[in-house]
């Protein structure tokens, strides 16, 4: 329940703590697991398994009460952690949310926590702890108004179904609870407030753990996990076990985009913030905010419909940047992109580690033509944001605007050839290691030619990114393959070519292709992590599921018992 | 220091420190102890944590007032009306639904 995970679900859980999403249907059925065959596929949209240290989280043929297996939840005492099943629905800040899981617990005095949570995440307070079910010390409680209230001596090895109907806007929830056996509710409860009395608190997450301060040895069973807005409604559609999104789906979103932007006399506009981390914001940070009432002016700044509004002196420099971001925003869309510019190195000065505001400066950059400090930024971004489709797209705009992409070519010289063979950290830079490091290095190896390699390091990037957002994936997959076979010609790494080319090929949904490209780029050293997501979905779209599945549990972990 | 030890000795301390510091800041740093550093005490301890927060919001001191209830609010998520700068009629109906709490919260252990 305190546990925070580094990746897109959790970014646009943040992200719709804000708003930006406002208006968005929801689908009336969000979440629903039995834990029979085919309901079980951990994924960014699913749920997540933590099984650090000595607990587990795993299915259980042990009891049920549907189907034949349920879920199994062992925390073991003393060991620095707590296992943990944690899953995102859509947010939702009004209207109903039903919830239902059925709890059998093998020892009732040792903790356990249930909770639904918004983006405030697992603490008491505005967005935070929704509603809460704890048993400790025999007793099944509910947290309501800040106080654990108690609800029934539980039986060990009997199953309790736990029902809650909750008025998100209104904070306040009926709660009933069966015991096994026996047909009349134990507990039925009206009306009562949510975990600390806020009504209109945004719910978004739910998690099911042992205890957080390591006393717990709990072995416990839960089953017929259902969350919903309404009954009998039909589960929203998956493209993948786990996924409502391919990956390439995104840069197909960017792609939307780019035509936008390309079309004569279209603004320009700042990056959608996916995660409040990219504008200098951490998950304490945000509960400072709300603690000095200062959540509400977050969702503002960061609601892109928003006009810009000032803050005080007194804000966190936080905020400060990002009020700056938000006027040069304003600026951008305005074709004022002097003024934005400034407003966005401010920003970044104020902020450096707040992505988005590097990601302003490149579009503010690309709209001025100021090509030499748009290749400035793009290598000083790479790190950071090479596999981020806003990247691809300010790369692709600035290579669109400068027309000289040809140059990218000169890659697939023989001259390139000879120079990779004498500058072996040539070979890293072509490959998109731009690190001071490689950098340091090529100016070493090659000190007249340095700042030419690194100019078609660029072009042969924005060549890639340009002919995908373009729609051209048949050119960008076969450049992608050329590049890679200088590369690997030369003897330098290939892999991070082959995985592009692997993008490509799935782009056009090559998926035999795809699949050979990936499991090239992964024996030439590509990221693991990457290629092993990306094949994921390829062996999903080609019905290998056996090999979808154990390629995407590596990563987010199985309930499969070990 | 509360990290390591839920001994209601280190709880009595710090809100020794927090009442009654003549130093502010010290009083602050040990209202912050007690609302971040505190995230294991037993539901007896957090009792009687919460009826000498509460308690504290009627100190003569307004600092104390204003960290007592900023502690209460962190800890709960929830203010039940109090601000240390209303007048005395509107903080003493905050703190008598404070007390209605907590004796609710006691009932429950």
């Amino acid at each position: 329940m305190a546990r925070r995970i580094p990746r897109q679900p959790l970014a646009a859980a943040l992200l719709l703590a804000f708003s930006l999403t406002a208006g968005a249907e929801s689908p009336p059925f969000l979440v629903r697991y039995s834990f029979e065959d085919g309901a079980t596929a951990t994924g960014s949209d699913t749920f997540t398994v933590f099984r650090n240290a000595k607990g587990s989280v795993q299915l259980s043929t042990a009891f049920h009460v549907s189907g034949y297996r349920s879920l199994e939840i062992r925390d073991v005492a003393g060991d620095h952690d707590f296992p943990e099943l944690q899953g995102f629905f859509p947010e939702r800040r009004d209207g109903w949310l039903t919830f239902h899981f059925a709890l059998l617990t093998t020892d009732p005095r040792q903790e356990l926590n249930a909770a639904l949570a918004g983006p405030g995440w697992f603490q008491l307070g505005e967005d935070g702890i929704a509603v809460w079910i704890i048993v400790r010390d025999g007793v099944l409680r509910h947290v309501s108004d800040s106080i654990p209230k108690r609800l029934l001596p539980l039986k060990a090895f009997t199953w309790y179904g736990i029902d809650v109907e909750y008025d998100v806007a209104r904070g306040r929830y009926d709660l009933r609870v069966t015991e096994e056996g026996n047909p009349e509710p134990v507990v039925s409860l009206k009306n009562q407030p949510n975990a600390s009395s806020q009504p209109g608190a945004a719910v978004n997450v739910f998690s099911f753990i042992g205890d957080l301060a390591d006393r717990s040895n709990v072995v416990y069973y839960v089953d017929d996990f259902v969350l919903g807005s309404e009954r009998g409604a039909k589960p929203p559609p998956f493209v993948a076990p786990g996924r409502r999104k391919f990956f390439v789906d995104r840069f197909a979103e960017q792609a939307s985009l780019f035509r936008r932007l390309r079309q004569p006399g279209s603004p320009s506009s700042c990056p959608a913030v996916l995660d409040v981390a990219e504008v200098g914001i951490s998950p304490q940070e945000i509960f400072t905010l709300r603690a000095s009432n200062r959540l509400e002016i977050l969702g503002t700044l960061l609601d892109p419909q928003a006009r810009p509004s000032g803050v005080d002196a007194s804000a966190p420099p936080e905020l400060r940047a990002l009020a700056l971001w938000k006027a040069g925003c304003e600026d951008l869309e305005a074709g004022r992109a002097l003024n934005a510019l400034a407003a966005f190195e401010e920003a970044a000065r104020q902020e450096p580690e707040a992505a988005i505001y590097g990601l302003s400066r490149l579009l503010a950059l690309v709209s001025l033509r100021k090509f030499q400090e748009v290749d400035d930024l793009l290598v000083d971004l790479h790190a950071r944001c090479r596999d981020d489709p806003r990247y691809a797209l300010a790369s692709a705009l600035a290579g669109a605007q400068r027309g000289d992409l040809d140059e990218a070519r000169a890659w697939l010289d023989p001259a390139a050839a000879e120079a990779l063979r004498k500058v072996p950290s040539l070979g890293r830079l072509a490959t998109g290691d731009w690190s001071e490091e490689v950098f340091a290095a090529v100016r070493a190896g090659a000190p007249e030619e340095w700042k030419r390699w690194r100019a078609l390091s660029l072009a042969s990037e924005q060549r890639f990114h340009l002919a995908m957002l373009e729609g051209r994936t048949a050119e960008a997959r076969d450049f992608a393959i050329q590049m890679a076979q200088h590369l690997k010609a030369a003897g330098a790494p290939a892999g991070a070519w082959l995985e592009r080319a692997g993008d490509a090929a799935f782009a056009r949904r090559d998926l035999d292709e795809a699949r050979q490209l990936y499991g090239q780029a992964k024996l030439a050293g590509a990221r693991e992590v990457s290629i092993l997501l990306k094949l994921a979905d390829v062996h999903f779209l080609l019905g290998d599921l056996a090999a979808e599945k154990a390629l995407r549990e590596t990563f987010y972990g199985s309930l499969d018992p070990r | 220091m509360g990290r390591v030890s839920n001994d209601p000795k280190v709880v009595d301390t710090l809100l020794d420190i927090m009442r009654h510091d003549g130093n502010a800041h010290f009083r602050d740093k040990a209202a912050c102890a007690l609302t971040y550093d505190q995230p294991y005490l037993t539901e007896e301890q957090k009792v009687l944590l919460y009826e000498k927060l509460i308690d504290a919001l009627s100190d003569p001191e307004p600092q104390v007032q204003f960290i007592a209830n900023l502690a209460l609010k962190i800890r709960t998520g929830q203010h039940k009306g109090f601000n240390p700068l209303a007048p005395p009629e509107q903080k003493r109906k905050s703190i008598e639904a404070w007390k209605k709490w907590l004796a609710e919260y006691r009932a429950n252990l």
